[in-house]
Formats: structure tokens, C-alpha cells, sequence
């Protein structure tokens, strides 16, 4: 069966969406959690915050998701950023590929939230 | 008509032998050999008395006796005889032979009375017992008249003597046959109408008998067609009885299919001739006999399509084809062939018309009762799962079997999910009722819980919602179920049950074990119900079975029996699934068609070997989560640290995913994941029959890259034959990593 991967979203007081993914993300459901997580992200909004913090499994093709993601966002001038605590497992991951080289990856959505309002202001 | 008179063998009891005619030959014989001396004698006698004084009209009378004998046995001979009374020949010979004797001056005899006598004892003696009496009387008279004439001198001379006798003879011989023959004749006659009689009684009474034959015979073809039999059954049957009766060598039906062609349905006695041979409207003696609407018959030899090929090879020689019409509808053609010489005929066609009439009602009938059969059939199967999931660690396998006995299609259904996290959800129903109805209700059943169990709900949550749907539906329905939830990482089962049989646990020592607890009322019956689960210890290396009562229940013993049959034919069987549901099977059911329909589902947990791992899994991604579940219980005897595990499940995963992505074509291929465990030492090795290649898309090698950052030793060997990614980690390596 394919990896279950749980997308709960809410939006702060900026129109920020903030979206927690619990679950996990390979290659058999990475395309479908992109796709839900691109609708999520309506025109008004700043940009999105991805809650990984209750994400227990993330290779390549997350990763390869997440740019994408960031990439299409960017187009519509909206911008993207990642909580994830530091020391989770699969923090690795993350590191391996040199995650923030290409998007900001901060350990908590507060975080994340005060970077994209910031960088929007 | 014991006395016969066995005076030639060419007639017997007066009838012709060889004309079937009365005969006359007998009585000339007879009148030859006795009478006539005895009548000569005695006019010699008369005439020696009478002293020469004849008168001429002694000579007239004479020549007129010798006329009416000529024409009496003219007639005689002719076969005209009844066409004067005999009554009337008695009567002339009486008067003639009078008038020969006053006229011949015989003078004062004191026998001469006697004489008159003669011709009435002829008539009388138309019976070998009279014969004998008058030859007896004409004796003693000639003894008689011999001793006179002895005594008295100057007779006349001895050739008037023989003269005269001849002529009296022949008078009293042509007065006397006659009514012998007609006698006879009229005897004769009255025994040819009496044998008549019998000839047209037997023949009646066998008419009678060949129609009640052929009565008999058509019951005997026809009667089975009554009994509810399959298609197949039922034209094996009538072929084998078709033989029977009409003492056919081989016999076909042929069974028009929609498009009009007929296809060879069932055979008897013929080689080489598949069913469904199609033979096209009109083609060949089977095409013809359809076309005709009539029965044909055809010698072998003269016809060339496949099925009469087949009958001529069998040695057939007479072939009778009869349509089988319903409506006025050809819907096939029956054929028979007879060889040795035997010819098929008018009487044979008669009777298969018949049987064909017969034949062809319960022909369609047949094909509607299995038309319809087949439709539920169908649809029940279409609600059951196509084929399992492949669960890495969990081995599984099910069996359906519909009951035979009255054909009916059940609402027996089963299930195996692959569920959220590491559970695997094992179910299996029962609905009460039967047919199109039960399947629907099934179908339903197995919809929600599926959506229920998905939802992750708990075994007793899920069975209180089913219960809530089953009060919900249209129709009022009970049905049982049984659903458990097996989590193989924690090696637990939680199972709640709704009047279902009690699942089967069979330990890796074998022992079985009913599983009583978590059990309430079936579904449909309390909409309050709330249902209990229970949660019991899952080693890997044990087995669950699940099954419907169809095969705990059998005719003449308790459930309770049952069950404890099935416990102990299940002690000792913890062993792959397929295997074990059919050694169940046989075991409980026996060679006998269930009662009810039956379904079976064993799932065994395999138990991972400590050291080593070996996976087989097809090429698609929704292999990976499963692989991961699998890893991480086969790592669980080594303890690896959260990110040990992580860092492994990632890794191996990407090479999987590598593999998955190798494999192109139209053939399902599969990848193979082999692990390791030596000391602190975890080595897979995951291989597959692609050739290797960095992952498409925007991956840009990131796969790679994590498999060697995540672990010690990244190797890839690619080869033509594929594609070898051997990944190795040591535990406790990095600490604080």
C-alpha cells in the first residue's frame, strides 16, 4: 500500500497557510502530496509554512517534492518555508541534501512565520 | 388340431405349407389308399349278386356319375369347392349310387342295404376315426359277398367285373372327394381366420407393447432432463441415455450459440471433437438438419464437416440428426451414428423427434438457470477480493467455494487491508440470506468496512458502525462478521467478532486455539449494540484462520463438534496459508460438496529469521511503505537507535526506489531486498534487472547522495543483467550523530 501522508492546514492573522504534514512521503504518494499541497496555497496568501514536525518519513522524492513546491510558489511571487525541530529523525535527510541552500528550514513554525512575514514586509 | 394327418409333410392341419392355402392333397390321398378298393370291392360284390340283370340305364347313370366326379373334382382341386354346398354333393352321391345299385339289378342281397350307407360314412369319415370304421365295415362285406359269390356258379366274367368296379370306383371317389375337400377346406378355412385372428392379435398387442416401448423409451431419455442438472450434466446424461435406448455407437449435441453458429456442446462416444467446435448456420449435415427443422437421416461417408468426420471415424456409417426446437426456435441439433451395419431409421427418428422436444425444453431451461447461476455467481465473485495484498511478513491466502447443492450463491465475503501504520485488517462476513440479494447485502457490508477500518478505526468501533449501516439498509438482514486488526511490529491482534465462528489462532508449536473473546451478536440485530474487542499476543511463526460456519457445519453434528474438529485438524498446521485452507477443507468437508458456501482465509505471520532477510516484491511504489515496516521489525532484535533506523529505512528505500523506476516493459518485474545482520554490522544488498541510472526529474542525484551520506558502505554494481546497491552500516558508529 501506498505511504499515508495526513495534511492538516490553517492560515495565521497574515493569511500565511500553515500546513502539518503527519505521516510519511515517498515515492508512491509524493506527487499526490504535492499536488495537495500547491491547491492549499490560494493567490492571497504571503506564502506557506510546512510543519514537519509530525512527518516520521521523508527520502528524495520529499525533498524532490518540497523544491518543486518552493519553485511553483515562487512563481506566483509567494514564498515557502520549512519548521522541522532539530534532532528529528529524519533531520538527516535534510542536511544530506543541503536543504537550506535552497529553502529556508527553520525548527518552528513561529519561526517560520516571523521569517515570511519579515521577508514580505 | 393335434390330430393332424401326417400324410405328407407339405401340409400340415390341412393348410398348404407352402401357399398358406387350405390343401385337398391329404383327403385324395386318404380316399386313394382306403376307400376306393373298399368301394370297388363292394360294387364287385353287388354286381356278382345282381346275375346280369343290368339295365341300360344303369350305363347312363354311370356316365352321368362319371361327369359329376370329373366336375366335383375339378372344383375341389380348383379351389372352388365352397361354391356348391356340401350338403348338395352328400345328396347326388346318395341318389347316384341308389340308382346305380336298383339299376344294376343286385337283386335280393340281404347287405344290399348297406350299400346306401357308403357314401354317408364318406361324408362321416372326414376324421381318421370314422376311416378306420368303415374300412372295418367294408371288410367284414367283402368277406361277406366273397363267400356268396363263391357259393353261387356262372358269375359274370372277370373283366366286366373290373370293368364296372372301375367305373363305380371312380363315381363313388368323385361323389366322395368333393366333400372331403370342402370339409377340409371349410376347416382349413375356419383355422387360417382363427390363426388370423391370432396373427392380428399378436400384431395388436404388439403395437401396444412397441408404443408403450417407446413411451419407456422416451421417459427413459427424457425423465433426467426433469431434475435440475447443469448443461453439461444434464446433455451427458441424455447422450448416455440416447445410446442407451436407441442402441446409437455416438451421439452429439450441438447448441446454437447467439450469433447462430453451432458449437459442439457435449459429446458421447466420439474422439476428437472439441466442445465448441463451431459449425456456421447452414454448413455441414448438423447446418442441414437445422435448416431442414426435420430429421435427416445420411450415411456417414457422404458428409465432410468436422463432427460427422469425427462419427465416421469412430465407425459410424448411419447418421440421424434431429432439430431440437423450442417455438418453433432451432436451438441445436442432435446426432446419433450407428455403425456395424446398423441402419438408422424411420422408427429411430420417430422416437429422438419426440425425446427432442423434450430435450430442447430442458436444454434452455438449463441455459437459463445457468445463466441466471452465473450472473450471481459473478457478481459475488466481483465483491471479493481479486487478489490479496502482498504484505511483507505476513503471508496470506483464501479460499471460496460456492455450495453445491442447490446452486446457490451466498453472501460469504472476506478481506484483507492494508491499513495505516503497521496494521493489517483481517475480515470475514457471513450474511444470512442467499442469492443476488445476499451479495448486494455483502458488497454493502464490505464497502463500509473497508471505509470504517481505513478511517483506523478500532475491530469494536468498526463492528458498532457496521451494525448502525446494517439497521440502516433497506432491507432487514442479520449478518455476522469478524474483523481483526494485526499490528506486526507490536505483535499484537485486537479482534471483535458480531456472531461470527470464532477465529482459529495456531501458535509456532502448533497448538490451536478458538479465539472466544471480543464476541457478541451478529450485525442487524440490536441497533445499540456496542461491540467489545479484545487484544490477544501475535508471535511471529503463528497462524490465524478465519472461516464461515459452512465449514465448521455438517448435516447430522453439533457447532460445537465441528469446531472441535476443526481444532484438531489445525493442531500442528502452522504453515503457508494456501496449503493450510485446503488441507482444511478436505479435511472437514471432505469430498462432499459443502452445504453452505464456504470461505477461508489463514494469514501466517513468517517469522524473520534473525540474521538474515530476503524480500521478493513487485516494482511498484506502493511496495515501500510496506519494506519499511518490514525492516524495521526484522532490525528490532538489534536495537538500533531511532536514527540508525531511519537512516537505514531511507536508504534502502532509495534504492528501491531506484529499482522501481528501472523497471520498464509490459511484464510485471519485482526487485529483491537481501539483509544481513552480522555482530553491529547491517548489510542489504537490494537488486533488481534494470540497468543503472540516476533517478529522472529533478533528483539530480539526491537519492545517491543520501544513501552515501546516510550509510558506512554504498556500492553499486550495475551489470546487463541489472542493477546490484549494496548498502552497509555499522550500529553505534556514529553516537551523537
Amino acid at each position: 500500500m501506498s505511504a499515508q501522508a495526513d495534511i492538516h492546514t490553517t492560515s495565521d492573522a497574515h493569511g500565511v497557510v500553515i500546513a502539518r504534514i503527519a505521516g510519511e512521503i515517498d515515492t508512491s504518494n509524493a506527487a499526490g502530496v504535492g499536488d495537495r499541497l500547491t491547491a492549499a496555497v490560494p493567490n492571497t496568501a504571503p506564502g506557506m509554512v510546512l510543519d514537519l514536525s509530525e512527518l516520521s518519513y521523508v527520502d528524495s522524492s520529499g525533498v524532490e517534492l518540497l523544491f518543486r513546491l518552493g519553485e511553483r510558489l515562487e512563481d506566483r511571487r509567494q514564498r515557502l518555508a520549512v519548521a522541522l525541530p532539530e534532532g528529528a529523525p529524519i533531520a538527516r535527510v535534510f542536511e544530506i541534501v543541503r536543504f537550506r541552500e535552497k529553502l529556508p528550514l527553520v525548527g518552528s513554525v513561529a519561526e517560520a512565520g516571523v521569517l515570511l512575514r519579515g521577508d514580505s514586509l | 388340431m393335434i390330430e393332424a394327418r401326417e400324410f405328407g409333410v407339405r401340409e400340415r392341419n390341412g393348410i398348404d405349407l407352402e401357399t398358406g392355402e387350405p390343401a385337398v392333397s391329404g383327403a385324395v390321398r386318404e380316399l386313394a389308399v382306403v376307400r376306393v378298393p373298399v368301394l370297388v370291392l363292394a360294387l364287385l360284390a353287388v354286381e356278382v349278386m345282381a346275375d346280369g340283370a343290368t339295365h341300360d340305364l344303369f350305363y347312363y347313370l354311370l356316365a352321368a356319375g362319371g361327369l359329376f366326379a370329373a366336375g366335383a373334382l375339378w372344383l375341389a382341386f380348383s379351389g372352388r369347392g365352397p361354391a356348391l354346398p356340401w350338403v348338395l354333393y352328400v345328396g347326388i352321391d346318395i341318389v347316384l349310387l341308389s340308382a346305380l345299385l336298383y339299376t344294376s339289378g343286385g337283386g335280393d342281397s340281404p347287405i344290399r342295404p348297406l350299400f346306401v350307407l357308403l357314401p354317408l360314412i364318406g361324408v362321416l369319415s372326414y376324421s381318421r376315426y370314422w376311416t378306420a370304421v368303415v374300412g372295418c365295415i367294408a371288410l367284414l362285406d367283402f368277406l361277406v359277398v366273397a363267400a356268396i359269390h363263391s357259393a353261387a356258379e356262372g358269375g359274370p366274367s372277370v373283366a366286366s367285373i373290373v370293368v364296372f368296379s372301375l367305373f363305380i370306383g371312380l363315381g363313388t371317389l368323385g361323389a366322395t372327394l368333393p366333400v372331403h375337400a370342402v370339409a377340409q377346406r371349410q376347416r382349413a378355412k375356419a383355422e387360417l381366420e382363427q390363426r388370423a385372428n391370432l396373427l392380428a392379435e399378436q400384431a395388436a398387442r404388439a403395437q401396444a407393447e412397441a408404443v408403450a416401448e417407446t413411451v419407456g423409451k422416451l421417459q427413459r431419455i427424457t425423465d433426467v432432463t426433469l431434475s435440475q442438472l447443469s448443461l453439461e450434466e444434464l446433455l451427458r446424461e441424455v447422450l448416455g441415455r440416447i445410446g442407451d435406448v436407441i442402441h446409437s455407437d455416438a451421439a452429439a449435441v450441438l447448441v446454437a450459440a447467439d450469433d447462430l453458429t453451432l458449437r459442439a456442446s457435449c459429446t458421447a462416444g466420439l474422439n476428437g471433437v472439441r466442445n465448441g467446435t463451431r459449425l456456421e448456420a447452414g454448413q455441414g449435415f448438423p447446418g442441414r438438419v437445422a435448416q431442414a427443422r426435420e430429421p435427416i437421416t445420411t450415411a456417414a461417408r457422404a458428409e465432410e464437416d468436422e463432427l460427422s468426420l469425427a462419427f465416421t471415424e469412430q465407425g459410424a456409417s448411419s447418421l440421424l440428426g434431429v432439430p431440437l426446437t423450442v417455438d418453433e426456435r432451432v436451438i441445436g441439433v442432435l446426432i446419433v451414428g450407428a455403425g456395424d451395419g446398423r441402419e438408422l431409421g424411420q422408427v429411430d427418428a420417430d422416437l429422438l423427434r419426440l425425446a427432442a422436444d423434450r430435450i430442447a425444453l430442458a436444454i434452455q431451461r438449463a441455459q437459463l438457470y445457468e445463466r441466471e447461476h452465473f450472473a450471481a455467481q459473478t457478481f459475488q465473485r466481483s465483491l471479493l477480493p481479486e487478489r490479496l495484498p502482498e504484505i511483507p511478513g505476513l503471508m496470506v491466502a483464501a479460499r471460496y467455494m460456492p455450495a453445491r447443492e442447490e446452486a446457490k450463491v451466498g453472501g460469504d465475503w472476506y478481506d484483507v487491508l492494508e491499513l495505516p501504520g503497521d496494521a493489517v485488517g483481517l475480515a470475514m462476513g457471513d450474511v444470512v440470506s442467499h442469492g443476488i440479494r445476499a451479495a448486494s447485502i455483502m458488497g454493502q457490508i464490505r464497502s463500509a468496512m473497508r471505509a470504517y477500518a481505513f478511517d483506523d478505526e478500532s475491530p469494536g468501533d468498526t463492528l458498532t458502525k457496521l451494525n448502525a449501516v446494517m439497521r440502516g439498509l433497506d432491507q432487514r438482514e442479520t449478518a455476522t462478521a469478524v474483523y481483526l486488526a494485526l499490528d506486526l511490529a507490536e505483535r499484537t491482534l485486537c479482534l471483535a467478532s458480531a456472531g461470527h465462528p470464532p477465529p482459529l489462532l495456531i501458535d509456532p508449536a502448533g497448538s490451536a486455539e478458538l479465539l472466544e473473546a471480543g464476541r457478541s451478536v451478529p450485525l442487524g440485530v440490536d441497533a445499540g449494540t456496542r461491540y467489545p474487542e479484545a487484544v490477544e499476543r501475535l508471535e511471529p511463526g503463528s497462524t490465524i484462520l478465519l472461516y464461515t460456519d459452512g465449514l465448521v457445519e455438517r448435516r447430522g453434528s453439533s457447532l460445537n463438534e465441528g469446531l472441535e474438529r476443526l481444532v484438531s485438524e489445525a493442531t500442528g498446521q502452522s504453515a503457508e496459508p494456501g496449503p493450510l485452507c485446503d488441507r482444511l477443507i478436505g479435511a472437514l468437508l471432505g469430498d462432499q460438496p459443502p452445504l453452505d458456501d464456504v470461505a477461508v482465509l489463514a494469514a501466517h505471520v513468517v517469522s524473520v529469521p534473525e540474521e538474515r532477510l530476503e524480500l521478493e516484491l513487485p516494482c511498484r511504489p506502493s511496495t515501500l511503505a510496506p519494506l519499511r515496516r518490514t525492516l524495521q521489525h526484522w532490525l528490532s532484535g538489534v536495537r538500533p537507535s531511532g536514527d540508525e533506523l531511519q537512516d537505514i529505512l531511507v536508504a534502502v528505500s532509495e534504492a528501491a526506489s531506484n529499482a522501481i523506476e528501472h523497471a520498464y516493459g509490459p511484464v510485471e518485474a519485482s526487485y529483491r531486498v537481501e539483509g544481513r545482520l552480522a555482530g553491529d554490522r547491517v548489510s542489504v544488498t537490494v537488486t533488481d534487472s534494470g540497468s543503472w541510472r540516476e533517478r529522472r526529474g529533478l533528483d539530480r542525484g539526491r537519492g545517491t547522495a543520501l544513501m552515501r551520506g546516510l550509510m558506512d558502505g554504498f556500492e553499486v554494481y550495475p551489470s546487463e543483467a541489472g542493477t546490484v546497491v549494496q548498502l552497509e552500516r555499522r550500529l553505534g558508529s556514529r553516537t551523537g550523530a
